[in-house]
C-alpha cells in the first residue's frame, strides 16, 4: 500500500480521506435534520431487534463455538508472530490493557444499573423484586457482560492478529479477509471495509464519550455541586481528550499500558473497598451462586429469543447489547491484537475471555449485588432512582454505605481514567487503520485522531444528536455481523492451512532425515 | 545408585558418537552394571529402492539396524568391562516405545541426545519427559567435556529437594565434584499486583534462606551452599541457565516435581522450558 508521508502525517489516503469526509458530513447531516434523523435511525433499530435478533443471537452463538473450538484444537498451538515470538507485555499488563479497553466503562456505568434494572423491572413475565428476580437479574446481567461478549472480540482479535503478525499484513481489518479475496484487499474493497471500521470505531468512541460525561458530571454533582450542564460536560470532553492525547502521544508501552494498569489497580482497590464496606459474606456467597446459574444455564440463556413466551424484554437488552459489543468490535479487536504478539492462540483467548469474564462476574456481583441486598433485605429503595437515572445508579447505591463520597469520589475518577484509556486507545486504533496498518505513525496524526473524537462528541452534545448516532452505531452492528461471518470462514481456513503447513513441515523434515540415515545404511552394510 | 541400569536412546545419526562416549564416561565412573541401547524404527513407507536393497542383501531392515550398531558400539565399549545390549523396535511414537521399554526392564534412568546442531529425527522429549517414570539425563552435541567437576542443582525446597540433593550429593562424591545449589524466587505478580516489589522480595529472599537452613540442617549437607537469585528479569528457567553458564557448570541437576502454581517455582513445566533451551552441557532430571 502506498502512503503519503510527510514529517507530521503518514496517511493512506484511499481511506483516510473517505473516512474523514464520511465523518463531517455524518454529523453535519445529524445536526442539521436534528430529531428526523434521530427517528430513522431508531425505527431502523428496532426493525432489526425485532426481525434480525436471532441472527445477532446466532452469530454471537457462533463465535463462542468458535473461541471454544481455536482453544481446544491444535489450532491453539499457534504462536501469534510466529514460532518464536515473546510476549511484549507482562500478563497483568496485557489483562490491564484488555479489560480496560473492553469493558471499562460498561462496568461503572451499569455495575449497578443493570442488575437493579431487570431486579425491579418486569423480565419476561417474572414477578419484580423478588429472591427469584434478583437470581435472574444476576444471570441475565453476567449473560450480556460475559463469554458471549468476549467471544466476540476474541474470534475478531486473533484473525487481525494472525494475518498482521503470522502472515506480515498490515493490521487493519481488511487483512483478515485475505484468505477469500487474495490480493483483492489491496484494492477499493479492502480500502472500504477499512473506511467503514474507522467510522464504527469514531462513531463508537465519541458517543459513549459524550454519553458517559453524563455520568461523570452527575456524580460530580451529586459529590460536589457543581453544575450538571451541558457547558460543564463539554469541558470535561475537553480534559479526557487532553489527558487521553498526552497518553497517546506517550506511546502503546508508556502511556496506554502505564494507565491501564493504573486503571486496574485503581479498579480493584475500588472493588475491594466495596466488598468490605457491602455486606461481604453476602457479596461472596452471590458471586459463587451466580456463577453457578451462569454456568449451569449459559446455553439456554445465548440461545433466548423469548419465542413461546411473546414478549420482548431482549430487544432493549440482549440484542442491544449484542449489537453493540459487535459494532464496538473493530475497535476493540484491533487493539487487543495489538497488544497481544507472542502469545499463543489458546492462551489468547483463556486471556481474553475466561479471565476478563470471571473479574466482571466478581465485580458485577459485588456492585450489583450491594444494590440488591439494600432492596432485598433492608428493605431500602433505590431502584427508582436507578430506574429514573440510569447514569446515577452507581452513586446512589454507594450512598447507602459508609465512606459514601470517597467512594463517589473514586468511582467518578474510575470512570474518567476509563474514558481516558477508551480513547487513546481508541485513537491508537483509528491512528494505524488510516496510516495502512502501521504500527507506528507520527505523533501528530495520533493527536489528530484524539481530537477529532473529543470535537464530535462535543459538538454532538451541543447540538443534539449523541443518541442519533448511538443509535446508528448500533444499527451498524447488523451489517457487521454478516461481514464478520465471512470472516470467520476466512479465518477458519487460513488458521487450517497454518496448522497443516505446520504438522506438514515437522513431517516431511523428520520422514526425510529418517529416509535418509536409513538409506545409507542400507546402503553402507550392503558393501559389507 | 542412579546409573546401575541405563536405557539409550539412539537414532543412527552423527549424535549416537557422542551420546556413546559420554555413555562410555558414566558407565566408567558410576560403574553402571548393564546398559541397553535402543533404536526404534518408525513406520514410515521407506522408498522403494530400499525395499529392493534389502531384498537383494537378503536381510530385514531390523537386522542391518542391529548389526550396524552393534559395530559401532563395540568399536567404543571394546575398552569397558561390561556387554551393552542392543534393542531395535518398531513403532509410530519413539516417547512411548522409550519409556515402554525402559518401565519393563527396570532401568535407572533414560539417556537421551539433544541435539542443537544437527537434524532431529522427531524424538520429543518433552513427551517422554511427561510419559516416563525414570530419571531422564540429556546430553546435547555440544556436550564437549566428558566429565563432572562442577555441578548445579535448581532447587525449590519442597519434599522433592531433598531427594534432589541426595542424588546431587551421591554423584558429587562419586565424580568428585563440586556441588551448589540455587533457588529461583519469583513474586507471582499476578496474584499480587499491590504488594511493592522491593520489600516483596526482600521477604521472599528471607522464607528462602529460612526453607534452605531447614533443609540443610535435617539432612547431612551442612556444606552446600545454595545461591539465591530472583527470577524477574529472565524468568525461571532461563535465571538457572544464566548461572549455570557463569558457573562453567558442567552437569545440571534439576526435579521433575516441584511445588504448586503459586510459589511461582514450577518445578514440572520449569522442567520442560529448561529442556528446550540450547545447552551445552548434560542435565539430569531426577524422578
Amino acid at each position: 500500500m502506498s502512503n503519503k508521508k510527510n514529517k507530521y502525517f503518514d496517511i493512506h489516503p484511499p481511506v483516510f480521506y473517505p473516512a474523514s469526509i464520511i465523518i463531517v458530513l455524518f454529523i453535519a447531516l445529524t445536526l442539521i435534520i436534528g430529531k428526523p434523523m434521530e427517528e430513522v435511525f431508531v425505527n431502523l433499530q428496532s426493525q432489526i431487534t425485532t426481525n434480525a435478533g436471532w441472527l445477532l443471537v446466532l452469530v454471537v452463538n457462533m463465535f463462542l463455538a468458535l473461541a471454544v473450538y481455536f482453544s481446544v484444537s491444535k489450532i491453539g498451538k499457534i504462536r501469534l508472530g510466529g514460532k518464536d515470538a515473546e510476549p511484549e507485555f507482562s500478563t497483568f499488563g496485557w489483562f490491564s490493557m484488555l479489560f480496560s479497553a473492553g469493558l471499562g466503562i460498561g462496568l461503572l456505568f451499569f455495575g449497578v444499573g443493570e442488575p437493579m434494572m431487570h431486579f425491579s423491572n418486569d423480565v419476561i413475565n417474572e414477578t419484580p423484586g423478588t429472591a427469584e428476580a434478583a437470581k435472574n437479574a444476576m444471570k441475565y446481567t453476567f449473560l450480556h457482560y460475559g463469554l458471549h461478549a468476549w467471544a466476540v472480540y476474541a474470534v475478531l482479535g486473533v484473525a487481525l492478529a494472525f494475518f498482521a503478525f503470522n502472515k506480515g499484513l498490515p493490521l487493519t481489518l481488511r487483512s483478515v479477509f485475505y484468505p477469500l479475496l487474495g490480493n483483492k484487499v489491496n484494492g477499493w474493497i479492502g480500502n472500504m471495509i477499512d473506511t467503514i471500521a474507522v467510522v464504527a470505531t469514531l462513531f463508537g468512541l465519541a458517543t459513549s464519550l459524550g454519553l458517559g460525561v453524563g455520568q461523570v458530571s452527575s456524580g460530580l454533582n451529586y459529590l460536589f455541586g457543581t453544575a450538571d450542564t451541558v457547558g460543564f460536560q463539554v469541558f470535561l470532553i475537553a480534559a479526557i481528550t487532553g489527558a487521553a492525547t498526552i497518553s497517546v502521544v506517550m506511546g502503546l508501552d508508556k502511556g496506554v499500558r502505564v494507565l491501564s494498569e493504573l486503571n486496574m489497580r485503581l479498579a480493584i482497590v475500588f472493588l475491594v473497598l466495596m466488598l468490605i464496606l457491602g455486606p461481604t459474606v453476602y457479596l461472596l456467597d452471590s458471586f459463587i451462586q451466580n456463577v453457578g446459574v451462569y454456568f449451569q444455564n449459559m446455553i439456554e440463556l445465548g440461545a433466548l429469543t423469548e419465542v413461546y413466551q411473546g414478549t420482548a424484554w431482549q430487544h432493549d437488552w440482549t440484542i442491544f447489547y449484542w449489537a453493540w459489543w459487535i459494532a464496538w468490535s473493530p475497535f476493540v479487536a484491533m487493539f487487543i491484537a495489538r497488544v497481544s504478539k507472542g502469545r499463543t492462540i489458546r492462551e489468547f483467548f483463556l486471556g481474553v475471555m475466561l479471565v476478563p469474564s470471571l473479574l466482571t462476574f466478581l465485580w458485577m456481583s459485588v456492585f450489583g449485588g450491594s444494590g440488591i441486598y439494600l432492596e432485598l433485605q433492608q428493605g431500602i429503595n433505590i431502584s427508582d432512582a436507578v430506574n429514573e437515572n440510569i447514569s446515577t445508579a452507581l452513586f446512589v447505591m454507594l450512598e447507602e454505605y459508609p465512606w459514601s463520597t470517597l467512594m463517589s469520589f473514586l468511582g467518578i475518577i474510575l470512570v474518567t481514567s476509563f474514558f481516558v484509556t477508551s480513547s487513546d486507545s481508541g485513537s491508537l486504533v483509528i491512528d494505524s487503520i488510516t496510516a495502512g496498518g502501521k504500527l507506528d505513525a507520527p505523533v501528530a496524526q495520533r493527536i489528530f485522531w484524539a481530537f477529532v473524537e473529543g470535537a464530535v462528541a462535543a459538538t454532538l452534545l451541543l447540538g443534539g444528536g449523541l443518541n442519533a448516532l448511538q443509535t446508528a452505531s448500533i444499527v451498524s452492528g447488523l451489517p457487521f455481523a454478516i461481514i464478520l461471518i465471512i470472516m470467520c470462514f476466512s479465518l477458519v481456513k487460513g488458521l487450517h492451512e497454518e496448522v497443516r503447513a505446520m504438522e506438514k513441515a515437522e513431517k516431511v523434515k523428520e520422514r526425510t532425515a529418517y529416509q535418509s540415515i536409513i538409506t545409507d545404511l542400507v546402503n553402507e552394510r550392503k558393501t559389507k | 545408585m542412579l546409573f546401575k541400569q541405563i536405557l539409550v536412546a539412539l537414532d543412527l545419526t552423527e549424535m549416537d558418537d557422542f551420546l556413546l562416549r559420554y555413555v562410555l564416561f558414566l558407565v566408567k565412573k558410576f560403574k553402571t552394571e548393564k546398559v541397553y541401547f535402543v533404536h526404534n524404527i518408525k513406520r514410515y513407507d521407506l522408498p522403494e529402492a530400499i525395499d529392493e536393497l534389502l531384498i537383494e542383501i537378503g536381510k530385514p531392515l531390523e537386522q542391518l539396524i542391529t548389526e550396524s550398531l552393534a559395530e559401532k558400539v563395540e568399536s567404543i565399549f571394546s575398552e569397558s568391562d561390561i556387554k551393552p545390549s542392543i534393542l531395535v523396535k518398531h513403532s509410530d511414537s519413539t516417547a512411548h516405545t522409550l519409556t515402554d521399554v525402559a518401565e519393563k526392564l527396570k532401568v535407572d534412568a533414560i539417556v537421551l541426545g539433544k541435539k542443537n546442531a544437527f537434524k532431529g529425527t522427531g524424538l520429543q522429549v518433552d513427551k517422554v519427559l511427561q510419559l516416563t517414570n525414570q530419571s531422564v539425563l540429556l546430553v546435547p552435541d555440544w556436550a564437549f567435556n566428558n566429565n563432572i567437576t562442577n555441578l548445579v542443582v535448581p532447587i525449590d525446597f519442597s519434599t522433592h529437594s531433598k531427594k534432589l540433593l541426595n542424588v546431587a550429593q551421591n554423584i558429587a562424591n562419586t565424580a568428585p565434584a563440586n556441588m551448589g545449589a540455587i533457588h529461583v524466587y519469583e513474586l507471582p505478580r499476578w496474584f499480587f499486583p499491590y504488594i511493592p516489589e522491593g520489600k516483596a522480595n526482600i521477604s521472599l529472599l528471607k522464607d528462602a534462606e529460612k526453607s534452605y537452613q531447614k533443609l540443610v540442617d535435617s539432612r547431612d549437607l551442612k556444606g552446600t551452599k545454595c545461591v539465591f537469585l530472583s527470577g524477574k528479569d529472565k524468568g525461571v528457567a532461563k535465571t538457572i541457565q544464566a548461572y549455570a553458564i557463569k558457573q562453567k557448570a558442567d552437569f545440571l541437576i534439576l526435579g521433575l516435581k516441584g511445588k504448586n502454581q503459586f510459589t511461582g517455582f514450577q518445578l514440572g513445566s520449569i522442567a520442560v522450558k529448561i529442556s528446550q533451551l540450547d545447552w551445552q552441557i548434560p542435565i539430569l532430571f531426577v524422578r
